[in-house]
């Protein structure tokens, strides 16, 4: 008895010397691999190290309009750009792509030093050339539509230095409490794909959906083999990814990720129920559906925290109607209208009852916020609302319906996603309660694609009104300054601010402040201006806000390891731990 | 002392001898076999009740079509199940109890139970949510309901209620106004184009029925969806939901009226050379008054089982057009705008809200039931020559 014990014991000690071997093994022999990999812990994988090889299907929501990392702008584009690429460092604050960075004493600076050996996944090397062209070349070039406003500090854009061929120093002009996710929401890119482009002015249009997938290349887990319009965009292992786990197998597990296109929700879940699909975020309305189907390997995962998404109504206050222009400039009428939206009803219906009302910017989870007593807010009441707009002088005739002083109605077209069924009930249910106080808003679902360009695609913004969600970064402040500064590059809202006429004296005051808050490193005075912020954006609704919905996945769990969300669209995280069961 | 024939004393030895000897007028001989026809008879009655039911919709229905339930913390009564299983009794007072939200976490699945502390009677003749009777009359005043506040939970709805809160059995009657009206209307007026254009053909024959029927062959071999969806996609959205609607009307008639002047046009062919046509013609007569005085009329009893027939498949065409969302559109409200509204997250509402497929049962009726009339009508009027009716 005791000897077959030993023996056992004996057989187990070979088994494992023989994978600690094969580990090594492997190690030394993947090609590709940096000399110095990043090795993900099995601590952060939620099934432990994977195995290698297999494919994995998520459809995609909309046809990519731009396989480019800085100027895509849509959820479609994301979810296969956010595979493609990675940044320096991530946004928990460790080295990525920079093996190690060095923060000054003074806070202003940051030294990154590349990982060793490094390249993208068309195996050119990274150099500090390329960290300086991506970020003083593209994203701070004027003529690149990018994300300045997350960068820019007292006016300026920090220096950036190549100190040696490993080396890069950010300097920013003065202290800078963004600068760390600045950095971390910035891919990195290949100078030597791009740099023609730049040169040519031509960088908005470079790497569209038409480019040659050889010609497009990354520091992320996977690069783009093909994408057939319409149908569907492959992508293939990067087999020069810079992570590793802990027994040394090169990440990502999976050899490919497939992407079909549809855009229909319903065919979406449909899709996922047959198994045709791995992993499928879905609606609120889909976790009964998929509950029951637990036995079949679906599960569902509800995260409490809620999603940073931000579901807001706009109101384009530079309109080509001069009543509704006038009108939506008009402070009371925006107020009259966070009055009208009736957010618990648009939860309850809408969400399954997965969310929280939300009457300002804030995130709750995250440090700086929440919708704390003391903000405004403005919670559905229509007599107030009747009430405002009654000021404003929009009487109701005999019918209820309210009109300008020329006699026109006040009517006005609200955009909402088509195939979106949450966004579309909103809209729904808001123009309800508008009728009730003489308002008229005709719903009018568009194409996602469509509703981007109409929001940021053509300047100024054509729409009228749209009920709308949009990503809303990690939650450090830094990152919306792009939507709240009024000139940042989302202010879709009153793009006139951006071009500095008629920029009024509470966005004057958002902009210092959100000023202000970059500029300083002390946690606790940032939060006191944000929270004067926060108290002036609720106050004056740029936005009518409504609420925070909870973060919803699902996934066969018989089939895929190491599942840890998406962003709500199709964009998964982390995609280089996941494996194929 | 002349007594008119009853029904019982007919039957058995119709329609060959009847009791008394004064001949049965043609009128009289086509309702008696019309009445034979038990299915159509019955599809008859079932249609005029539809009818006058949708036709005093807002006084039937409990509550407006389009007016959202929500209870006093304004959350949306959505998806409450059908309350007509739910109704008690009181001796003989019918009552509903208040509704009461439910909420299984294991399932996620939302629902209603009945608070049993709060009693509701139903009474007749209540005073509600204010609308216009026929369009016109401003009241309040419902056949039936509990006569609560909207935002009580004492509400009854007999079919339940959609995602918005609001009441499908109304939804239904007053959809019907759209859903059965517009089968008769586009009806109507193809007729009125297919009587012109296909008399004409026929009664005029040569070149004009040439230029005519290639016309109309041209019509008839458009692809009839794609075209319909494509017109009402050409619709300008911004346009008014009443504007629409003609919109809607014009292009089944323009895509509806083709077969119609064929099957005129037939029928004209047939009449032109008959005696009375040619004795009309040989004393005199004009071209109009013949084809209206003398050919039409005898084509009427054809035309309208023709129309029967052609009714259902218009209902079906708009059911097919709001379903795609290039029909109807909100504010009103049709039955194939209902089946739309559970196309978001079908799965989700089909699963756990069947009662919202209830629209398409309604479709089925009238669709069966038109079909049936349109047969009785047929067998009735002209039990040997009509062989199919055309359709739209």
């Amino acid at each position: 008895m005791k000897r077959q014990l030993y023996t056992i014991a004996a057989l187990v000690g070979l088994i494992l010397g023989l994978i600690g071997a094969s580990g090594s093994v492997s190690f030394a022999q993947q090609a590709g691999l940096p000399a110095s990999p990043l090795v993900v812990p099995a601590t952060q994988m939620p099934d432990g190290p994977g195995r290698s090889g297999g494919t994995l299907t998520i459809d995609d929501t909309d046809n990519p309009k731009t396989f480019n990392p800085i100027t895509e702008q849509e959820s479609s584009s994301s979810a296969v750009t956010s595979l493609l690429n990675a940044p320096l460092i991530n946004t928990s604050g460790q080295g990525a792509v920079a093996q190690a960075f060095e923060v000054s004493a003074d806070q202003r600076s940051v030294t990154l030093t590349l990982r060793k050996g490094i390249r993208f996944s068309d195996g050119t090397p990274v150099t500090a050339a390329d960290v300086v062209f991506t970020l003083v070349n593209v994203v701070f070039n004027p003529s690149v539509n990018s994300d300045k406003a997350a960068w820019q500090v007292a006016g300026q854009f920090p220096k950036v230095a190549a100190l040696d061929a490993q080396t890069i120093k950010i300097t920013a002009p003065v202290a800078f409490s963004g600068l760390l996710s600045a950095i971390a929401s910035t891919p990195v890119l290949p100078k030597h794909l791009l740099a023609a482009a730049v040169q040519a002015g031509a960088f908005n249009a470079a790497w569209g959906v038409d480019t040659d997938p050889t010609q497009i290349a990354g520091l992320g887990p996977f690069r783009l083999k093909s994408f057939t319009p319409g149908q569907q965009v492959i992508l293939e292992r990067n087999p020069f990814y810079w992570k590793v786990d802990e027994n040394g197998t090169q990440l990502p597990y999976l050899n490919e990720i497939r992407m079909p296109i549809v855009s229909d929700d319903n065919v979406r879940l449909l899709r996922f129920s047959n198994g045709q699909t791995d992993i499928y975020p879905p609606r609120p309305e889909d976790i009964p559906v998929l509950r029951q189907q637990a036995n079949q390997g679906v599960s569902v995962l509800v995260q409490q925290a809620g999603t940073v998404d931000l579901n807001v109504i706009a109101f384009n206050q530079d309109a080509a109607d001069p009543d509704l222009r006038a009108l939506f400039r008009d402070l009371r009428f925006r107020q009259a209208m966070a009055y009208a939206a009736n957010r618990q009803g648009m939860i309850s219906a809408n969400l399954n009852g997965l969310g929280e009302a939300r009457f300002g910017p804030g995130i709750a989870s995250t440090f700086w916020i929440g919708d704390q007593a003391g903000f405004p807010s403005f919670s559905f009441n229509l007599q107030k609302a009747a009430a405002l707009l009654d000021q404003i002088g929009l009487v109701p005739d005999k019918n209820g319906l309210r009109h300008f002083a020329d006699g026109k109605p006040v009517e006005f077209t609200l955009l909402t996603v088509q195939g979106s069924t949450v966004l579309t009930n909103d809209a729904v249910l808001f123009s309800n309660d508008l009728a009730k106080i003489g308002v008229k808003a005709d719903v009018r679902p568009l194409d996602l694609n469509a509703v981007i360009d109409q929001l940021i695609g053509s300047r100024p913004p054509q729409y009228q009104a749209a009920r709308i969600s949009l990503g809303g970064g990690d939650g450090d402040p830094n990152l919306l300054r792009s939507i709240y500064q009024s000139s940042g590059n989302l202010h879709f809202w009153k793009f006139s601010d951006g071009s500095g006429q008629e920029v009024p004296a509470w966005q004057k005051q958002v902009d210092q402040l959100l000023e202000q808050q970059a500029q300083t490193l002390d946690l606790a005075t940032r939060a006191d201006l944000l929270d004067q912020f926060q108290t002036i954006v609720a106050q004056n609704q740029p936005l009518i806000f409504l609420y925070n919905a909870q973060g919803l996945e699902a996934f066969r769990s018989d089939r895929v390891g190491n599942f840890t969300g998406t962003t709500g669209s199709a964009t998964l995280l982390n995609p280089e731990i996941l494996f194929r069961k | 002392m002349k007594t008119e024939p009853t029904e019982e004393t007919c039957r058995g030895e119709w329609p060959f001898a009847p009791t008394n000897n004064k001949p049965l007028s043609q009128s009289r001989l086509i309702w008696r076999r019309f009445r034979q026809h038990r299915a159509g008879y019955l599809a008859g009655w079932v249609l005029a009740i539809m009818a006058l039911s949708v036709f005093f919709a807002g006084f039937l229905a409990p509550y407006p079509a389009t007016s959202p339930h929500s209870d006093a913390q304004n959350l949306p009564y959505a998806y409450v199940p059908p309350m007509l299983g739910r109704i008690h009794f009181q001796g003989l007072r019918p009552f509903v109890y208040g509704l009461k939200r439910t909420y299984d976490p294991l399932t996620s699945v939302r629902g209603y139970g009945e608070d049993t502390s709060q009693v509701y009677y139903l009474k007749l003749f209540v005073h509600g949510e204010p609308y216009r009777f026929l369009g016109l009359l401003p009241t309040d005043l419902h056949l039936f309901g509990t006569g609560q506040p909207p935002d009580s939970p004492g509400q009854f709805f007999p079919l339940g209620t959609d995602r918005f809160g609001r009441d499908l059995f109304s939804r239904i009657l007053i959809g019907g106004r759209i859903s059965l009206g517009i089968g008769p209307l586009v009806v109507l007026l193809s007729f009125a184009v297919g009587i012109l254009l296909g008399g004409l053909s026929g009664y005029y024959g040569g070149g004009t029925d040439t230029v005519i029927q290639r016309t109309v062959e041209v019509a008839m071999s458009l692809p009839r969806l794609a075209l319909l969806l494509a017109l009402s996609a050409a619709l300008p959205p911004q346009l008014p939901a009443i504007s629409r609607f003609w919109g809607i009307v014009a292009i089944l008639t323009l895509v509806g009226w083709a077969p119609l002047a064929r099957v005129v046009r037939g029928q004209f062919l047939a009449l032109r050379e008959e005696s009375f046509v040619l004795a009309a013609r040989a004393l005199g007569l004009g071209d109009l008054r013949i084809i209206f005085k003398h050919i039409l009329p005898n084509t009427a009893s054809y035309l309208i089982v023709a129309a029967t027939l052609a009714a259902p498949s218009v209902i079906l065409l708009e059911s097919v057009l709001s379903f795609f969302r290039f029909g109807v559109q909100e504010p009103l409200v049709s039955w194939g705008l209902l089946m739309a509204d559970l196309q978001d997250n079908f799965q989700y509402q089909i699963q756990f809200h069947p009662w919202l497929l209830i629209p398409g049962l309604f479709i089925f009726i009238t669709v069966l039931a038109f079909n049936y009339l349109g047969d009785a009508l047929r067998d009735a009027v002209d039990p040997f020559n009509i062989a199919e009716g055309p359709g739209i």
